[in-house]
């Protein structure tokens, strides 16, 4: 059987058999019926006349290589568009800030000088206050000093009235003594006065 | 000188000579048509698998380097893209699960004998599985033999072998069915 299966392989394989192989493998049912199929594919194979290949383009092949180099450049392009869309991405946003900043900034510009514009206003009726409390401190201090000017006056003048009143009164004690020494000296013998 | 002119096609291809590339495509175009077309039995889809295949070694030409002749190579392709294209049609067919299709011998009668042969051809094809047809084309078709069967499709000769002997079987239930 090992040795039918051996032949049978050869005679496959294209090597020719001696009559007796050939006659070997026709007397085994199995390898008989399997030569047969064989022949019979042989023969189909022998038969078969080629079909002309139909009209096809042959560039698509080379298109999708085309197209397949097309995708090494749609690659490229595509790596080049990703960089620009990113580009555009970073830098467009970036405008959109900038702008923004700029619209920003204005407003915060306008903010600022609208603030300075108080605060100038603010300093110039800070000022304004300052010179006017200034002026309300001068009067006060004038009125002040007016007053104690006034009040010190007043005090002098009874100060002086209250000399003059204590002078008026020493005086008349003074007289009133000295009336009473020249009674009591008139009164007084000759020999009671000092003789100088 | 031949083989020569066809390396020199190929290292032009490679280097994206269009011309060359076309060349090639027309060396190989008849074989591949042929081939695609005993295998699936129908013009339209062999036409479709031919422009796959194509598509398929352009894209890998530049892989290619000359360990195997051009043609091994495109054949190794060619079986890979058929597969797949097979698959895809959902009409594959596992070595277990293969439905015995009945000849309609009233049909054939009518047509022409080229014809003929072609529908018969294709009837026994189409009565195979895949993996049995591959190896019953390469056999018969393209005169490999079963090391160069085995290498084509990374499988081992004894597999190649028991594929071709499951085919054999299959024919003769088949044959014997439209003989009656």
């Amino acid at each position: 059987m090992a040795n039918l299966d051996a032949l049978f392989e050869q005679w496959l394989e294209g090597k020719p058999l001696t009559d007796e192989a050939l006659k070997q493998l026709k007397t085994s049912a199995q390898y008989s019926a399997m030569l047969a199929q064989a022949q019979r594919w042989q023969v189909q194979s022998t038969d078969y006349k080629q079909q002309p290949v139909p009209d096809w383009d042959r560039t698509s092949t080379l298109g999708a290589n085309a197209k397949h180099r097309s995708q090494g450049n749609t690659a490229t392009w595509a790596v080049a568009a990703s960089i620009i869309v990113c580009t555009l991405v970073y830098l467009v946003p970036n405008k959109k800030a900038e702008t923004e900043l700029s619209a920003q900034l204005i407003k915060q510009t306008k903010l600022l000088e609208s603030q300075q514009k108080q605060i100038d206003q603010l300093q110039i009726i800070i000022t304004a206050q300052n010179e006017l409390q200034q002026q309300h401190m001068y009067q006060l201090t004038k009125e002040a000093i007016a007053t104690g000017r006034v009040e010190r006056q007043e005090d002098i003048n009874s100060l002086i009235n209250y000399i003059k009143t204590q002078r008026a009164q020493d005086h008349a004690y003074l007289r009133m003594q000295l009336n009473d020494i020249a009674e009591q000296v008139q009164v007084q013998p000759m020999a009671a006065i000092a003789k100088n | 000188m031949f083989f020569q002119s066809q390396e020199t096609l190929i290292k032009k291809a490679q280097q994206g000579n269009k011309r060359a590339w076309i060349k090639l495509v027309k060396q190989h175009e008849d074989l591949v048509y042929n081939y695609c077309l005993r295998m699936l039995s129908n013009p339209d889809d062999a036409m479709d698998l031919m422009q796959e295949v194509f598509i398929s070694v352009y894209k890998s030409l530049p892989n290619f380097r000359g360990d195997a002749s051009f043609n091994t190579w495109v054949f190794q392709i060619v079986h890979r893209r058929g597969v797949e294209f097979y698959r895809r049609r959902h009409v594959y067919q596992s070595l277990d699960d293969t439905p015995e299709q009945t000849c309609k011998h009233g049909e054939l009668e009518h047509n022409q004998i080229v014809q003929l042969e072609h529908n018969q051809l294709k009837v026994m094809m189409n009565n195979l599985p895949w993996e049995q047809r591959l190896v019953v084309e390469l056999k018969f078709f393209q005169h490999c033999t079963f090391e160069e069967i085995a290498l084509q499709l990374d499988i081992s000769t004894n597999t190649a072998k028991s594929r071709l002997y499951s085919a054999l079987g299959k024919l003769k239930v088949h044959l014997e069915a439209v003989d009656g």
